[in-house]
């Protein structure tokens, strides 16, 4: 009769691993969906997948860092190798940032969840909104907390936004070669309001270059989204160090 | 000021365009991105009413600077007084693809869905390019009349252009043409706007834009393959 629970325990031990092998299959196989769903920019697939997986448990960093960081790394991957193309970077991170909405409540108090603040606009005097916005777009899916003042944006208005949010990145765009002129005044108005050890200063945009960029003072330039993305990861662990 | 106000199916849409503006080189997109991009130009088809009109004007180049067109002083740059060399007249004109089109750009983005609103703006950059074509094709008709040709359009914002120059571009105009206003940084409300400029002449050539000679690689505009 002693061998009896000594049995139990055995099976049950078993049972154990067997019920959490095909249960971490099952969770293994919702979450490469939800790789996959952001991928291929499959918002509805992304969002009940991640739903499934709160409801299951599963840390939110996991689910972001282990899938989501993954899938948004291969498709830019893809894309800076001429296999994907803006539209496919926007699905994705349109599906990442569906994803996110969910995790974020969750992720509250942990300050890892966020990979820093960007304050965003288009430069005084030049309207042109989308390439900026890809960009904004790009950065919130990416994890960044991004405070987007749209178009024809003053210096004042930017120095404003980096006080009053804290932030830790200001991303300036023009598309004309009028207008790009402007950004030296705006990294002027940063240094004169004593913030330019505090943020780190980004440009981009159809007329500019590296070599623009250094000129003004700017501490980085990108000529795409998904670069612009990888540019403030970069800076962002410049500041951290 | 002669204007035309127009429907989408008056304009000749260049899909290639589309797909430039869009991020796609010489690749189209794939079926899905396609059904996408069809119904925002099903939606343009019903709601963009797309306008445009020129002014004939007399003008001359003051130096390699400045051009003067009915007594207003403009500082076009030397690239552009370059093309204008055999100009005798001048026409300026606007296009817009229309506050219809603006308030449907407005919706996508208050509704939040960048991938939308990325598609409307390429379809609406191509409607105001297109409605540039269409005006500039008028123009052409007109001067034909007389036996002259025209240069390629100009515009404030671009080949050194300033674009707060666009008040006094606007000065020769009716006020708000074709429903066109400018806001205090001299930008153009509704935003697919374009203003522009042609010089006008029995000589005048229809010379390419200098892409080749141009240093901004990264231009979206450009046309030929950069030469490092």
């Amino acid at each position: 009769m002693e061998i009896f629970p000594e049995y139990i325990c055995k099976v049950r031990n078993k049972l154990s691993v067997f019920i959490n092998l095909i249960y971490n299959k099952h969770i293994m196989s919702d979450l490469n969906n939800l790789y996959d769903a952001v991928l291929t920019g499959n918002l509805n697939l992304a969002v009940s997948t991640t739903q499934e997986a709160i409801a299951e448990g599963i840390a939110p960093q996991e689910i972001i860092n282990g899938y989501m960081i993954k899938a948004m790394e291969e498709m830019g991957a893809r894309f800076e190798s001429g296999k994907a193309f803006v539209p496919n970077l926007l699905m994705a991170a349109r599906a990442m940032k569906g994803s996110l909405d969910l995790l974020k409540p969750l992720l509250k108090g942990d300050t890892s969840a966020s990979m820093g603040k960007v304050v965003i606009g288009t430069v005084k005097g030049d309207l042109h909104d989308i390439g900026k916005n890809l960009v904004a777009s790009m950065m919130e899916g990416c994890g960044f907390e991004v405070i987007n003042l749209g178009v024809d944006v003053s210096s004042d208005k930017f120095v404003e936004a980096v006080k009053e949010h804290n932030a830790d990145i200001i991303c300036m765009s023009a598309l004309l070669t009028t207008t790009m002129n402007y950004m030296k005044e705006v990294v002027a108005a940063v240094e004169a309001a004593g913030l330019k050890d505090k943020v780190k200063i980004m440009v981009g945009g159809a007329p500019l270059s590296h070599s623009f960029a250094s000129q003004i003072g700017a501490d980085g330039y990108s000529d795409n989204a998904n670069s612009a993305v990888q540019k403030a990861k970069e800076l962002m662990s410049v500041n951290l160090n | 000021m002669f204007t035309y106000e127009l429907h989408l199916g008056d304009l000749q849409l260049n899909r290639e365009e589309i797909y430039l503006n869009l991020g796609y080189g010489k690749t189209v997109p794939d079926e899905h991105v396609a059904e996408m991009l069809e119904t925002v130009l099903l939606k343009a088809h019903l709601i963009c009413r797309p306008r445009v009109g020129y002014v004939f004007c007399e003008g001359q180049l003051m130096d390699k600077n400045h051009l003067e067109l009915n007594g207003v002083s403009f500082k076009t740059g030397p690239i552009i007084n370059n093309y204008l060399q055999q100009s005798a007249h001048f026409a300026v004109f606007v296009a817009t693809a229309g506050k219809g089109y603006d308030d449907y750009l407005h919706q996508l983005k208050k509704a939040g869905d960048i991938m939308d609103e990325f598609l409307a703006d390429a379809v609406g950059s191509e409607i105001a390019e297109a409605a540039v074509r269409y005006v500039v094709e008028k123009i052409t008709d007109e001067v034909a009349k007389k036996a002259f040709k025209i240069t390629k359009p100009y515009s404030p914002g671009y080949c050194g252009w300033h674009v707060r120059e666009q008040q006094q571009l606007f000065s020769l105009f009716p006020e708000e043409p074709c429903g066109i206003k400018l806001n205090t940084s001299s930008l153009m409300h509704p935003v697919k706007s374009v203003s522009g400029m042609v010089g006008i002449g029995p000589d005048v050539t229809e010379t390419p834009y200098a892409c080749d000679i141009c240093g901004l690689p990264s231009c979206f505009k450009r046309k030929t393959t950069h030469q490092e």
